[in-house]
Formats: structure tokens, sequence, C-alpha cells
């Protein structure tokens, strides 16, 4: 015998086996020949009998030589491993099939387990495994203590029904990808990339009866879509969305208000705000412990302990109660000001206390926001930090918990990381915020370094930058007028031991403005500086001429806001032909103190580039030349005219602003005011050199000085023309 | 009778030897007293101009000091402001610190320099004196000599000067002031506060600055300037509370600037970045 005829043999003989038993074992597996069972197993006439009296094809049955019918009772037990084709069937309503560890199989899934099928519009199921397909939207039924497979890995246990494939769980629980959760009064949409996706109504409840968190306020047909995720440490995210009413349209209302959720007890679970990307972020409401609450972003709740779990994402905005926090770790949040000495929190009592490392928080003004580019969003109000809306810009209150410090010294020019565990407490109704431990603070432009050194508090000091990067621009940028203590008092605005910066708007009234001398109000900017100027005077007149001494500024002097314990004083610096003087608008050459004095003009002074300057540069400078002190000595230069204050001042600043050219005259714009060059020749020529610069007129011609209010006389046929360059004038 | 006679005349001869002599004896020593008394008168004279040079000069001494200590208080106590500075108004305020610790003058320096100024200013001074009909001779340039204590600031002015009336003369040559200032405090504060800045280059340590200021009675006024902030020191006791958070701190004893490695225009420093996963 050839060896390759002895292998097909012995082949032969391995395989028959394997098929014989194959075709004996064919007909228990779904979808078999019946015909094939029934001639191997036939059933008796009588049951067959029953079966059709029950509507079922006997051929359609399977393995069931030990099903058994009781016409009594009208119910047909199925045999374990016995299955019933029912897709096609009409049973008989009322009739009850008994699952027994045997399957049925329906249009668009199977039954199986232990549990009983009763046929009816809808049949109902009482027990029993039911596996489907909820897209094939076939699958009607009521079920009770079931267990249902709508998808691989999904299955909810409980009583409810299901419309057309939609399953609605009155209660039970819902298990998928990790997540396990007690239920009630959902609609279940979908199982899908590890969440699932219900509709929630007014009776909808995660959690037991004593731990629990429900949907509140909503309508009789409102429904809430709600989202079931796994979070990173094995707990479920709840996430609450869009409003929808009326399911049997489905239609979604166009207001869509922010949902509230009652947390009943102490369950556990994360709470999502909803559209955690929606511009500006919707925040969420919930109840807890009979205060209502708002938030964004993930808010976990473990043992009646909430907290913001650690989220890097700088899209995702996380806030409660309108205090926002970046938690690089997990941030507990309590709804008191108690200390929680050790962890990371928020107390969010009458006063805000927080205390811990590794997060940041921030504060700012409803409906603003940007205070940094980690919180570009619109904020919402809180209660800790409340400024007036005509207290000027919007305010930026930062809080850097992080306690990785990259410190670098001289001595040892190398980085390393210094900190540890800081605790704030803002005080709303003291205005004030103490500080202690490491922490870095930013209130508007001013950067305060909380630190330990040893076991001695210090804090260092800089200007913060409100910048912008990555396209983005910081919005919020002011100070807010809180002590910071830590033993001793910081006040950025009222400048107590501080910097000397300003923030904020005035309404300033300029009380005789132009030639009527009317009342104006025109807003200022704390931190910037102006030019006052009023026309006529000595030296117009003898320049122009007697008569014609409105048409030309005969004084100007520098306006600007002094700080002071009260907030901002507006201050005029000015030389009044004795000396240089500084003192509150009211009493100056514009002020109405004077028979004659009054304002015709306004400036504001800026750089080269067009940006305004900042008045402390220019204060600091008045300072120096307020009474001149030093007029003696040629050292500290000599008298100063209502021109060289301007000038000295806002060059002292850092801006190329320059005196009038002492004896260019055909450079001096005075032809713009009618005087020929002539005229002006002979004028000028007949003043003593040192004279010529200190006209007021070419000052107020730089193009460093911008108008705010002008009344700009020119002379035309002899009248006057006042033109309103800019600003209201109010009677 | 010839011998009682003779005796007569004798007796007669020494009455009118007496009386004369008495009366040359008095015409003498009148005369002595008088000279005497002309002699006293002008040296009187002499002495009450040199008295008034004295006040003069210790008027343009005290004047030239609190003028000098103004200035060099905002110079960082310099009269000539080395090399690197910072130009604000009229006044060149040195740099004591750019990311590390520059020259800084210490009192030895800022004696001297403030010795300088008032010799130059008392010059100035003299030369403003009005004209005198008696004569006044500087034998040699003033030189002074200035001691910073930590309340005081004493001058020790040396001008060798003559003050001539008629054929009377009178010298003088050493006036001296004490002027009370915290300059010797602000100094020692100033040098404290150096070396925590060398701790930490890159902010202002401020609760360092405070706490040296409030302990040694001085106030500090802080002004920025772009990345350079001005550090100006004041005497806490010419100050309410009031003054010290208004506009009202006129004469600062010291004045420094410290330039810091700041960027004004951008956003947060690298401890507000965000590492996202």
């Amino acid at each position: 015998m050839k060896p390759s005829l002895l292998i097909r043999i012995m082949l032969f003989i391995l395989v028959l086996p394997i098929l014989v038993l194959h075709l004996v074992a064919a007909p228990n597996q779904e979808g078999s020949s019946p015909a094939f069972s029934s001639v191997e197993q036939p059933y008796s006439d009588e049951f067959q009998d029953d079966l059709r009296n029950l509507g079922i094809d006997p051929a359609l049955a399977s393995n069931c030589q030990s099903c058994s019918y009781d016409p009594s009772t009208g119910v047909l037990a199925l045999a374990p491993g016995a299955s019933i084709d029912l897709k096609s069937a009409t049973l008989k309503e009322g009739t009850i099939i008994e699952l027994n560890g045997g399957n049925l199989q329906l249009p668009s899934g199977t039954l199986s387990g232990l549990g009983s099928y009763t046929a009816g519009e809808p049949p109902s199921l009482a027990g029993g495994i039911l596996q489907f397909d909820p897209e094939q939207k076939a699958m009607t039924i009521r079920f009770q203590d079931s267990v249902l497979i709508p998808e691989e890995g999904a299955e909810i246990h409980g009583n409810g029904h299901i419309v057309n494939g939609k399953i609605f769980l009155d209660q039970g629980d819902i298990a998928y990808e990790g997540i396990t959760e007690q239920v009630q009064a959902v609609q279940i949409e979908k199982f899908s990339d590890g969440k699932i996706h219900l509709l929630g109504g007014s009776a909808f409840r995660i959690g037991n009866n004593k731990d629990s968190v429900r949907l509140e306020g909503l309508g009789e047909k409102e429904l809430r879509e709600i989202t079931l995720s796994p979070g990173k440490r094995g707990e479920t995210v709840l996430a609450v969305g869009k409003l929808i009413e009326n399911p049997a349209i489905l239609w979604q209302r166009e207001e869509d208000p922010d949902f509230l959720v009652r947390v009943q007890g102490h369950p556990t679970i994360d709470l999502r705000s909803a559209h955690p990307e929606a511009r500006p972020p919707q925040p969420a409401r919930f109840l807890y412990e009979g205060q209502e609450h708002r938030f964004l972003g993930t808010l976990s709740f473990r043992d009646g302990t909430l907290s913001f779990p650690q989220n890097l994402d700088k899209k995702q905005p996380q806030m409660i109660d309108g205090v926002y926090v970046r938690p690089r770790t997990a941030v507990s949040v309590y709804f008191n000001d108690n200390i929680h000495a050790g962890e990371n929190y928020l107390a969010l009592g009458e006063q805000l206390r927080m205390g811990g490392d590794n997060f940041i928080v921030a504060l700012g003004e409803k409906g603003e926001g940007c205070p940094h580019l980690l919180f570009c969003y619109e904020f919402e109000e809180n209660k800790y930090v409340v400024k007036k809306k005509e207290e000027g810009s919007p305010y930026r209150l930062l809080f850097n918990f992080d306690a990785a410090r990259r410190q670098k010294t001289t001595a040892e020019p190398v980085s390393e990381v210094v900190g540890g565990y800081g605790e704030v407490l803002i005080n709303p109704a003291e205005k004030m915020i103490r500080v202690s431990g490491t922490v870095r603070t930013v209130n508007g432009v001013h950067e305060l370094e909380y630190f330990l050194d040893g076991e001695t508090q210090k804090y260092n000091y800089r200007p913060a930058g409100c910048g912008a990067s990555a396209g983005v621009r910081e919005r919020s940028c002011t100070a807010i007028d809180y002590d910071f203590t830590d033993g001793g008092i910081v006040n950025v605005v009222k400048r107590t031991n501080l910097i000397s910066l300003r923030q904020g708007e005035d309404q300033v009234t300029l009380p005789r403005f132009g030639d009527q001398r009317r009342e104006g109000k025109v807003t200022l900017n704390r931190e910037q500086v102006y030019v006052l100027g009023y026309k006529g005077g000595e030296l117009p007149e003898t320049l122009l001429g007697k008569g014609k001494e409105q048409y030309g500024f005969g004084h100007v002097g520098l306006l600007y806001c002094t700080p002071t314990s009260g907030g901002c004083e507006w201050t005029v610096t000015e030389a009044d032909g004795r000396t240089v003087r500084t003192g509150p608008l009211e009493d100056s050459l514009f002020g109405p103190r004077y028979v004659d004095s009054h304002a015709d003009g306004l400036w504001k002074v800026v750089d080269d580039d067009g940006k305004p300057i900042l008045a402390d540069k220019v204060m600091r400078y008045a300072d120096t030349i307020i009474g001149a002190p030093y007029g003696k000595l040629s050292l500290t230069g000599s008298t100063f005219s209502c021109v060289e204050v301007v000038c000295e001042a806002v060059k002292a600043a850092g801006v190329k602003i320059e005196k009038p050219p002492s004896v260019s005259f055909g450079n001096l714009p005075f032809k713009d005011l009618g005087v020929s060059a002539t005229v002006y020749t002979v004028l000028a020529e007949s003043f003593a050199a040192p004279l010529i610069p200190h006209v007021p007129d070419t000052v107020v011609q730089s193009p460093n000085l911008q108008p705010v209010q002008v009344e700009q006389p020119t002379l035309n046929e002899g009248l006057v023309q006042r033109e309103l360059i800019q600003g209201e004038v109010v009677q | 009778m010839p011998k009682k006679g003779q005796v007569t005349v004798f007796i007669i001869l020494g009455i009118v030897i007496l009386s004369v002599g008495g009366l040359l004896l008095y015409l003498v020593q009148n005369t002595q007293k008088e000279k005497l008394r002309f002699e006293q008168a002008k040296v009187t004279l002499v002495e009450s101009k040199a008295q008034a040079v004295q006040s003069l000069m210790e008027n343009c001494l005290l004047e030239a000091t609190e003028r000098a200590l103004l200035f060099i208080s905002r110079q960082g106590g310099y009269v000539t402001t080395p090399e690197p500075y910072l130009e604000f108004s009229i006044f060149k305020i040195p740099y004591y610190f750019d990311e590390k610790k520059l020259s800084v003058p210490d009192k030895g320096v800022i004696e001297r320099q403030l010795a300088q100024y008032i010799e130059e200013d008392v010059n100035l001074c003299i030369q403003q004196w009005p004209p005198s009909p008696w004569n006044i001779t500087l034998e040699e340039n003033p030189s002074a000599q200035v001691t910073i204590s930590p309340a005081t600031v004493f001058v020790l002015l040396y001008v060798p000067t003559t003050v001539t009336v008629g054929d009377s003369r009178v010298g003088l040559d050493r006036f001296q002031v004490k002027i009370p200032s915290t300059l010797g405090t602000a100094l020692e504060v100033r040098d404290s506060f150096l070396a925590e800045q060398e701790k930490y280059p890159d902010m202002v340590p401020l609760s360092e600055l405070i706490q040296l200021t409030e302990k040694n009675k001085l106030a500090v006024d802080l002004q920025n300037v772009e990345s350079t902030v001005i550090y100006q020191l004041f005497e806490l006791s010419e100050l309410s509370e009031e003054k010290l958070s208004g506009e009202t701190i006129k004469k600062p004893v010291l004045t420094f600037a410290i330039r810091y490695p700041w960027q004004e225009t951008e956003g947060l420093g690298e401890e507000w970045e965000w590492e996202e996963e």
C-alpha cells in the first residue's frame, strides 16, 4: 500500500465521527432545521395539538420533548434547552410560557433564562433574560424583574417596558462598560462609546431611595438628556443635557434653561454640567442639603463629600457658585467656611476659604471674563467679591495654589522648587483677603507671591501682565479694593504698601467748560494723564491782540488721579505764575474758585505709539517740582512755566513730547489761529527769547495730546465757531 | 623864728608837691582808662562782625546740608550718579540691582558725596553774601567732613576765615551743624533689603521691605517704570496714616532703583502656565 493512500484512509477514519457528531448536534443549534429535529425526536400528537392551539407551529419547537402544557392554567412550560421560534407565531393572548432554561425566539430577540412570557398586547415578561436588537425597533414588551441585553456588554435589570425597541426602565439597574447604577424612570436611548445615553423626566432618579440624584423642575412632558459615562476612578459621571419637550414629537425647546438636579443623601456619582465645551458655558444647578448651587464641569459626590476631580483640560471650565477652579489634583468642595486643613478644598460659606496646593482659582464679574488665559470665558457671579458697576472695568482675582515655584537666586542661579500648602480666606463683609502659606495671588495687575521662609510668612511682589498670547486677549485686569493681609496689609487700589498703580474710570466734572462756562462731564481713566487748557489771558492777548485772546490757549496744566485713602482724587499740577502747585481740580485755575477760571480743552497724553501714558510716572515727577525746593540751584533746574510743567512731566514718563522750539518761529502753528506770519514774527521778536517756548497753544497741537473735549473757536470774519471735537458737554 | 618859718615853708611845699603828684597820677590813670576803653570797643566791634560772619556761614552750611541731603536722597546717595542709572525727571537714580547686586555706595562714599555737595554749595552761598564795609577773607576753600549716624547727620566745615575791621581782625575756621536725619537708618534698611533681594531677584521682596521699614520707623513708596521699580524711603514720624496713603509725601530719605526681568505687556509668568494631558 502506498503511504499516501494509507494517510487518506486514516484521515477518513478520523473525520467521519466528527461529521456524524456534528449532524447529531445540529438540531440543538439556533436556526437548525426543525424537520431534522422532528424526524429524530417527534412530539406527541397531544402536545403538538396544544402547540397549535396556542398558535405555535410544532415544527418551530425544538428540543421540546420535555416541554409540557397545562390547559387548566394555560401555561406552556419549556424544558431546559428547549427552543420555540415565535418570530412568525401569533400566540393566543394570555398564553404564558415558562422559560425554565429554554428559550423563545422573538421577532428581534431571544428570551432565555428563568421567567415567564405572557402573550398579549403588549406581551409581558417576568424574570428571564431578553436579548434583543433595539435598532430593529421590533420589540415591544413589558418586563418585570427581567434582564435586558440590548447590546453586547450592556445589561439592564429591572421593571419597565420596551416600545418598538425603545427601553423605558421604571426602576432597575443598568450596567455597561464598568458602569453599574441604579436608576428610575429613564428612557434608554443607546449604549455607545462606553456611554449610556438616557432621557429622564421629573421622576428620574439615579441611586437608591436614600442616596440619589434627581431631576427637578421638569414639566410632565419634559425630558432631559442624560449621559452616564465611566470616570477615571471607577465612578460614574452623570451629565445632564438638553431639554426635550413633548417626547411624542421630540422637538427641542428653543430656550434651554440650565437644569436643576436634587442631590439627596450621599450618593456616589459625578455630576457633569451640560455642554462642557459650549461658549459661553452653561452652568448647571443642583439642590444639595436644601441649598441651590451652580456649577460647571464635573462635580464628584462621594459619601457626602463634593469635589472637583483632577482636570487638566484647558477648555473645560470648572466652577462652583461663581468660583472657578483649575484642579491639577482633586479639590474638595464644602458649603461652609470651616478650615479643612491638610486637603485641597474650597469652602463656600459666608466667607470663601480655600486651601491646598496644585490648583488655581479665579474670581471675576458676571458677564465679564477672561481674567487669564486659563479662564477665558464669561464668568458667573460670586458672592465673595462684589464690585459696583460704576467702579470701572472688570476685576480679576486669581489664586494659584501651585506648590511648584521656580525660584532663581543670584547666589545660586538654578531653579528650585519650593512651596507647599497655602490658605486663603476672603471676607466680603470686611473686604479682606487673608493669605498664608504658599499661594500666588493676582489682583488686577498686581501679583503677590506668598510663601514660607522657614516659619516666617513672606510675600514678594511684581506687576502682573495682562496681555495676550495664543491670540487670546485677557479682558479683565482691574484690581479690587480688598486688603490682602498676612499680618501686614497690602491694598493695591489704595496703594497701601504697594507700587502705585490705579485702574478704573471716573466721570469727572469740569465745572466751567468753554466760552459759556457750562458744566461738562467727561469719563476719564484713572491710570491715564490728561492736559487741561484754557483760552485767553495775558499771553494770547499779547500775541493776538486785545480782544482776540480767546483764540489762543493761555494756560495748560496736568490732570491726573492721585490715590487717596478714599479712592482717587482728580488733581491738577500747574504753574500758576508764582509757583508750581498741585491740588484738587476744583481749586485749580480750571475750577470755579477764581472769578474767570475755566477750561476750554481736555486732552489725553499718549506716547509716540498712541498708547496712553501712566499717571504714576507723571505724578512722581510732579512731586519733585511742587514748590520747587531746588529752584535756587542750577543742579535742580530753574523756574517752571505752565508749559514746562506739562512738557517736563510728560517727558519724565518717557514720552518724547517736545517743548516748542525756542527760535524756529515758522514752526509754530499760529497761522491756524489767523495770525499772519509777519504779525507773528513781529510779535515774537518783541518777546524775550525764553518766553517764546512758553506758549500753551503750541503744546496742545502736539501729536502726543489726543483731544478728549476741546472747544475750538476759530477766527472767521470775527465770528467764533465752536467745534466740539469729541465728547458731550452736559448743560 | 627862722626855724619855725622854715618848717612852715617845707609843709607848704610838701602839700604842693603832693597835690601836683596826685593830680599827675590822676591824669595819667584817666588817660590809660580811656585808652583801654577805646581798645575794648574796637575788639567788640570786630567780634560782632565775626559773629555775624559765623552766623552767615552756619546758615549757609545748614541750607547746604539740607539741600545736599534732599538732592542725594533722590539720587541714591550720589551727587554725581555713576552708571547704570535711571533718568527720572532731572535726577539720575542709581540702579542698585539688576538681576544681581550692583555697585552700591556705602556710608563712607555717601558722606564724601555729601561733603562735596556741601563744599560747592557753601561756596555759592558765600558768593551771594551782601557787600560788606569790612573785609572777610577766606584763606582756603571750604572743606567739609560729614558723619552719618542713624538719626543725625553731622557736618564739620573747615573754612579759615579772617574778618578785618580797620586794623582789627578776627579769625574763624570751624563751623558745624547737626541735622536730624534718618539717612543712616535708611542705609541700614537698604542693605538688609538688598540682601533679601538677592534671594528673590525676580520680584520685590515686599514683606521684608515693609517689615524693615516699619521696624526702623520708615515708610516706603514704590513706583514702577516699566521693569524698573523706584524705591523711596521716608521718615515715618513726619507722616500720618492719611499722608501715607495720600499724595503728600515729598521728601524721601533715600531713593534708588532696581531693574527686574519683567515683561510689561505679556501675560502672567510661567508659574501660571498649564500643562494639559
